[in-house]
C-alpha cells in the first residue's frame, strides 16, 4: 500500500468525485462520502443535505477504530466492512487500504448486495486516485501561509477574548453577590 | 497533520485533550462548547457512559470560518481517562497536530498524572510524533480545591519536557482560554505545506 498525504488537491478529487457519481447511479444510493481514517472529510456525492458530515466523519472514524480493536480479539486484523441497518436507510462502511473509509447511505435494503459488490470496485479506483496525488502548481487558488498564520492567530484572539470578557464579568457578578 | 483539502478549499486540525480520569478534559470543551458564540461551533458529540464518564470520546469542531479562501476548523477531541480504555485513547491520538493534557492538581492523584503523561508519550512514539516539537500544553485543574500539589511540585513530576503551562479551574472556565488560544496558535504556527 503506497502513501497518502494529508493534503488532497483538486485534480484527485475530480477524478474520485467521478467514479463515485458513476457508484451512485450504479447502486441508487444516496449518498456517499468519503473520509480519512483519523475523521476528516475528503469529498461527499450525491445528496447529503441531511447529514452534518464534519460530524459524521469523526463518529465513522471512531466506530472503524473501536471495530478494529474487536476484531484483535477475535484474532483478526481488522473488518473491512461495516453494515447498519436502519428502519429506512442503512450505512456500508468499508475500508480503503489504510488511508480511508468509504461510507454509502441507501435505503432500499435489496440492494445491499449491489452496494457491496460495487463498493468494492470503486474502492480500488479511489485508493488509486488518493495514492497517485496531485500538484500544487495546478491549483487556481493559491494557500499564501503567512498570510494565513497571520489572520488564523489574529482569529483565535477574537473568539477567546471576547468569552474571556464574559468569565471576567460573570466572576465580578459572582463576587458582588457574595 | 493538518489536513488540507484543495477541492473543498478546507483545512482542519485536530488537537486532543489527553490525561486522566476525571480530570477535567471533558469539562474543558464542554466550557468552550457553551461561552463562545454560536457562529464559531458545530454540534458537539460526546460518547458517554450512563454515569457521565467518557466511553469514547468527545468531538467540537471549532468553526473558524473562512480564512484566505478556505474554511478553517479546529476539531477538539479528549479521550476517555480510565486506564482500561488505552486502546481508544491510542486511535484517537492518531493524526492529531497538537496535545492538551490536562493534570489533575490533587495530591492523591499524582502517580496517575504521571502514568498518563508516560503512556501518551509511548503512544506518541508509536505514531512516529517527535513529543519535543509536537505542539502541547499542560493545564493543571482543579486548583480550586485544597490538597493539590503545587505547581512548581506538578511541574517537576509531570511536565517534564517543560511545555506551556496553565493553572485552571476548568469547571468555571478559569483557564480554559489561556490553555485553548496556545494550543490553537502553537498549532497553526507549525502548519506547513509539505
Amino acid at each position: 500500500m503506497g502513501d497518502y498525504k494529508s493534503i488532497t488537491f483538486s485534480s484527485q478529487i475530480e477524478e474520485i468525485n467521478k467514479y463515485l457519481d458513476d457508484f451512485i447511479i450504479k447502486t441508487t444510493a444516496i449518498s456517499i462520502i468519503l473520509i480519512t481514517k483519523d475523521g476528516q472529510l475528503i469529498t461527499s456525492r450525491g445528496d447529503v443535505s441531511f447529514i452534518n458530515t464534519t460530524a459524521l466523519a469523526a463518529l465513522v472514524a471512531g466506530s472503524f477504530a473501536a471495530t478494529k480493536e474487536v476484531a484483535s480479539l477475535l484474532g483478526e486484523r481488522e473488518f473491512s466492512i461495516l453494515l447498519q441497518q436502519g428502519e429506512k436507510r442503512h450505512v456500508h462502511i468499508s475500508l480503503l487500504g489504510s488511508i480511508a473509509m468509504m461510507v454509502v447511505v441507501f435505503e432500499n435494503l435489496n440492494n445491499v448486495g449491489k452496494v457491496r459488490f460495487y463498493a468494492k470496485e470503486v474502492s480500488q479506483k479511489v485508493t488509486g486516485s488518493l495514492i497517485k496525488g496531485g500538484k500544487r502548481e495546478e491549483e487556481r487558488v493559491k494557500l499564501e501561509l503567512l498570510n494565513f498564520k497571520e489572520y488564523a492567530t489574529n482569529l483565535i484572539d477574537t473568539i477567546f477574548s471576547d468569552s474571556d470578557s464574559a468569565l471576567i464579568e460573570q466572576t465580578k457578578t459572582e463576587t458582588k453577590e457574595k | 497533520m493538518a489536513s488540507l483539502n484543495y477541492a473543498l478549499r478546507e483545512i482542519n486540525f485536530k488537537i486532543v485533550y489527553y490525561g486522566p480520569g476525571l480530570g477535567g478534559k471533558t469539562t474543558n470543551l464542554e466550557y468552550i462548547y457553551q461561552s463562545i458564540s454560536p457562529s464559531y461551533k458545530g454540534k458537539m458529540i460526546s460518547l458517554m457512559t450512563d454515569k457521565e464518564r467518557t466511553l469514547f470520546f468527545d468531538f467540537l469542531p471549532l468553526e473558524l470560518g473562512e480564512i484566505k479562501g478556505f474554511t478553517t476548523r479546529v476539531h477538539l477531541y479528549t479521550v476517555p481517562g480510565q486506564e482500561y480504555y488505552e486502546a481508544s485513547r491510542k486511535l484517537i491520538l492518531k493524526g492529531a497536530d497538537g496535545v492538551v493534557f490536562i493534570v489533575d492538581s490533587q495530591k492523591d492523584r499524582l502517580n496517575e498524572n504521571i502514568n498518563s503523561y508516560k503512556e501518551l508519550l509511548l503512544r506518541l512514539k508509536e505514531y512516529n510524533l517527535e513529543f519535543d516539537t509536537l505542539p502541547c500544553v499542560v493545564q493543571y485543574n482543579k486548583r480550586d480545591l485544597s490538597d493539590i500539589h503545587s505547581v512548581f511540585h506538578l511541574e517537576e513530576m509531570v511536565n517534564l519536557h517543560k511545555k506551556p503551562s496553565f493553572e485552571a479551574i476548568a469547571i468555571k472556565g478559569v483557564g480554559v482560554f489561556a490553555t485553548i488560544k496556545v494550543i490553537c496558535k502553537s498549532v497553526i504556527e507549525k502548519f506547513e505545506l509539505n
